[in-house]
């Protein structure tokens, strides 16, 4: 009985995972098929052949650049974010700043349909002349990250105990001392997810990307639909710019798992 | 932003302490006030105005009619049934894969952990990557779900031509995301209930199913009610996916409200309507918002 019953289990877990794997399995798959080779019937389901020109082309051609620009967004969104939102949230976790609604709010900012700001600020920075640039689309991913990041790392400052922070004004330090020098490095584990959260999401944003950018700043989630937009779709260029996309990120979150799980249902579940 | 350390003594403690706060808070806050809050202000201002921008003709005060139009406007009403759908039927989806994996991976074994990481992928993997294999995944004629459903007996499933399908495959794709996210929610969840009550339970007779339906379950509750309410909220604002895979097609088959009004706004640039769509929207969401803090506050 107990046998048969973790027989089952296995079997579950089993198919479980292979529905979760397969859908990455056919984007490397079709990494390695060429023209002609994706619509057949029946579906192809080994690779013709292994070879990286895919991968070489589409860093060549409009990848190169996105995968750039994805960098570049998503790394400043993310010291923007950790920044201002590491100072903010100091400040809500020691001294309540604004109080218990104000983090409601942030979290109502969090969750707010991104075509209703989008579309109000697309006019603003059409005037502006912040459309299409590496500081228009920065400052808007920021916006919807920094709620999060505020959220989040005042969660982990209220961990550290207040007698810690209390010594160090003792010994004669300042607020802003015992900001940088305590609590900060006490921090380590919630920067640490903060930054990886952020940098995923901006990574991984698409609306605003799209919406804001034309031909200067193209990050990689704005450059895949568009290599769909022509007659003729190189599709095996479109998954290996693709998984260009989504292994960084796939390596990064197995390495910080821990941070991922805690970053993921921080909200949902107290801590 | 240099913040400096304050030279004047001031009156008292408590007063310099909420003076550091607001230093330490305003880049912050200027940030959300600046490129959220103003933004969101001026679009309402934007919702009463009839403005084409395609058009070159200056922007019109209409008062309250593009929101009378919304209300008696089919597509938008098409719009919020697609939406319900995506949103009840993602939710239902995603908590029964969530909660059957939570399940599965419950008790300790051994190589757990690693099949909770490879679980756990598809929540960071772009939407916009996710839409395009699941595109090709789901091809009516070639692509491998249907060869295997064929190979299984059962016929092909028109996935992204026919409108109902096209809704159920957008709700899989999405789901697939973000079952792992309810799962690791439940597994919390299932983390906290105290072994004691099972137990007793188990000398009182019952058996395993009962234990679940009655003892486990119950005690789940409100963590199921939070983690429906948070997934609605997200496939609200459900847009990548769509765009990638359907476009909001076939015709206006997968149109959500989210979709609407990015096509009103970004396509035909009727920013007034689209502003008033999204306003629409909006509170929409603030009622979900609202009524998950009510249940968050609930619990604690």
């Amino acid at each position: 009985m107990r046998r048969r019953a973790f027989v089952v289990r296995a079997a579950v877990i089993a198919v479980l995972l292979l529905v979760t794997l397969f859908p990455l399995y056919w984007m490397v798959l079709n990494s390695f098929k060429r023209t002609g080779e994706f619509f057949t019937d029946p579906p192809t389901f080994v690779p013709p052949r292994l070879d990286l020109k895919a991968y070489q082309e589409a860093l060549q051609y409009t990848g190169g650049k996105g995968l750039q620009d994805s960098l570049i967004v998503a790394t400043s969104t993310m010291i923007l974010s950790v920044g201002l939102g590491s100072l903010g949230a100091y400040a809500v976790a020691r001294y309540k700043w604004g109080g218990k609604n104000f983090i409601l709010l942030l979290l109502v900012i969090q969750m707010l349909p991104p075509v209703s700001v989008a579309l109000p600020l697309f006019i603003l920075f059409d005037r502006l002349k912040l459309l299409d640039t590496y500081q228009g689309l920065i400052v808007a991913d920021t916006v919807f990250n920094l709620p999060y990041a505020i959220w989040l790392l005042q969660g982990f400052f209220q961990e550290i105990p207040i007698e810690v922070e209390e010594a160090a004004m003792v010994d004669g330090g300042s607020r802003w001392q015992v900001f940088t020098r305590i609590v900060l490095p006490l921090s380590k584990p919630g920067l640490v997810a903060v930054s990886f959260f952020t940098f995923i999401f901006a990574w991984n944003e698409f609306i605003l990307a799209f919406i804001f950018s034309r031909s200067r700043v193209t990050p990689l989630t704005v450059v895949i639909p568009a290599m769909v937009g022509s007659d003729t779709i190189l599709w095996e260029r479109v998954y290996a710019t693709s998984l260009v996309a989504i292994v960084p990120v796939i390596i990064l979150s197995l390495v910080l798992q821990r941070y991922l799980v805690r970053g993921l249902t921080f909200g949902a579940v107290k801590g | 932003m240099a913040i400096s350390t304050p030279v004047q003594r001031p009156r008292s403690k408590r007063q310099a302490d909420r003076r550091f706060a607001t230093l330490l808070m305003s880049p912050g806050l200027l940030v959300i006030l600046l490129v959220c809050v103003f933004p969101l202000a001026y679009g309402i201002v934007l919702s009463f105005h009839k403005y084409e921008l395609a058009l070159q003709v200056p922007m019109t005060f209409v008062g309250l009619q593009n929101y009378l139009k919304v209300l008696q406007d089919p597509r938008f009403w098409n719009a919020a049934k697609i939406s319900a759908f995506m949103v009840v039927g993602g939710a239902a989806v995603q908590l029964v894969l969530g909660f059957g994996a939570a399940l599965l991976v419950n008790d300790s074994f051994r190589g757990r952990s690693a099949i909770v990481s490879l679980l756990l992928i598809p929540t960071t993997i772009a939407p916009v990557v996710v839409g395009f294999v699941f595109r090709m995944i789901l091809n009516d004629r070639f692509g491998p779900l249907n060869h295997i459903l064929n190979l299984l007996g059962l016929s092909s499933v028109p996935w992204l031509s026919n409108p109902t399908a096209a809704v159920v495959a957008i709700i899989l794709a999405n789901g697939w995301e973000w079952f792992p996210f309810v799962m690791l929610v439940i597994l919390a969840g299932l983390q906290s209930v105290p072994q004691e009550l099972t137990d007793a339970a188990m000398v009182d007779g019952a058996s395993g199913w009962q234990r679940f339906w009655r003892v486990t379950l119950p005690l789940l509750q409100p963590i199921v009610i939070v983690v429906v309410l948070i997934r609605a909220i997200e496939d609200l604002k459900l847009f990548d996916i769509i765009y990638v895979t359907t476009g909001g097609g076939p015709g206006v088959a997968t149109q959500t409200m989210n979709m609407y009004a990015y096509q009103r706004g970004f396509v035909f640039f009727s920013i007034g309507y689209a502003s008033a769509l999204s306003y629409v929207q909006l509170v929409v969401t603030l009622i979900l918002v609202r009524i998950l803090f009510s249940r968050l506050n609930a619990d604690r």
